[in-house]
């Protein structure tokens, strides 16, 4: 994935978490789902959740988009090593 | 092959009609397991097949396209499963009807009748119908009757692109909407997600990727990568280049990478 974040002066979102523990501990609940942080910075943060059924994926998908908490920036969907699977991957930004 | 069509009411109930002159012939009445040796490409779907409904004409203000289904809002199917006819005009009630069904329960049937490639609902291929008999001998067929054909998926990957794209693409429709200045043209477009993932249908089944790498919606860029194994051919790349045309994005192609971006707001 490439490009940029656009940052604003002012934004009405909050700042990510302090640690990527903290992250993982974060997104896990808000997502019911055990979320692994593989990009963790001070504005930007990438979640992985792999190996997923279909309907697991629409739902997580509709889901990240109501967090309103963070700006999501993208989202990333491939195979998954296994079969009829699907991995995901969310990024959230801070402003 | 064309002179027989078969009647689907259940697994265990089916019942198997000669045509002459235009006219069913009730025949026998047999069991899944025997309809592998019946060689007809035709069967009539009873109505606990498929759905339809009907609209005022005037609460549509566009005559709707063959692809594009009517009744979103009250299809329980998920999109990946919906088979449908192209809407049809009724004159005489001033109202567009449309039918649809499970894509996987006809492939069901289609498992079942390995020859079967129509399905007709009852309900538009059969007329001078006696419905106090037990069966429909002596009702007329429509032979040119619209009807459903299921297509199964030869190729997974397909099919993964295809539901991974309209699945996103329901997901991330909210956002798409918010991306447009309105015209008229594009609230026809965008207001109707299923006519949204149905354009990427027709491009996906139209193809041959061996395979999606990977799918990106970058809401920062408001744009759309798509990554695949193979590089896109000629075809594709025209089906692609209409979809881009339709939505006024711009399109960039990168060997097996393609790039869509949309305006910004």
């Amino acid at each position: 994935m490439s490009g940029s974040i656009e940052l604003d002066e002012e934004s009405e979102f909050s700042q990510l978490p302090d640690s990527q523990s903290e992250a993982e501990l974060y997104f896990s609940n808000y997502f019911d789902y055990d979320a692994s942080v593989s990009q963790f910075g001070q504005r930007i943060i990438t979640l992985e959740f792999s190996a997923l059924t279909n309907t697991d994926a629409l739902y997580l998908l509709d889901k990240c988009q109501k967090l309103d908490t963070f700006r999501l920036h993208s989202v990333s969907v491939s195979p998954s090593s296994s079969e009829k699977m699907f991995d995901i991957f969310i990024t959230y930004a801070s402003s | 092959m064309n002179k027989q069509v078969l009647r689907f009411i259940s697994p265990d109930n089916i019942e198997l009609y000669n045509i002459k002159r235009g006219k069913l012939i009730f025949k026998d009445r047999i069991k899944s397991k025997d309809c592998a040796k019946i060689k007809t490409d035709k069967v009539i779907l009873t109505a606990s097949h498929y759905v339809s409904a009907s609209m005022l004409a005037e609460s549509v203000k566009f005559g709707p396209e063959k692809e594009q289904f009517l009744f979103s809002d009250q299809s329980i199917l998920r999109i990946e499963d919906l088979i449908h006819i192209p809407a049809i005009y009724d004159e005489a009630h001033n109202t567009w009807k449309q039918f649809w069904a499970s894509r996987h329960l006809l492939l069901d049937i289609k498992a079942l009748i390995p020859s079967a490639k129509y399905f007709y609902p009852e309900c538009l291929a059969l007329t001078e119908h006696d419905t106090n008999k037990d069966n429909l001998s002596n009702a007329k067929f429509l032979n040119d009757a619209i009807s459903f054909q299921p297509i199964k998926s030869r190729d997974k990957n397909k099919l993964f692109i295809f539901i991974l794209t309209a699945s996103i693409f329901l997901a991330i429709a909210p956002w798409i909407t918010h991306w447009f200045d309105y015209t008229s043209k594009e609230r026809l477009v965008f207001e109707n997600k299923l006519l949204l993932v149905q354009h990427f249908e027709q491009l996906v089944t139209s193809s041959e990727l061996s395979g999606l790498e990977k799918l990106t919606f970058n809401k920062s860029l408001n744009s759309i990568e798509i990554i695949t194994r193979d590089l896109l051919n000629e075809m594709q790349k025209s089906e692609v280049e209409k979809f881009c045309k339709e939505l006024s994005c711009v399109l960039k192609f990168d060997n097996n990478q393609l790039n869509i971006i949309f305006e910004k707001r």
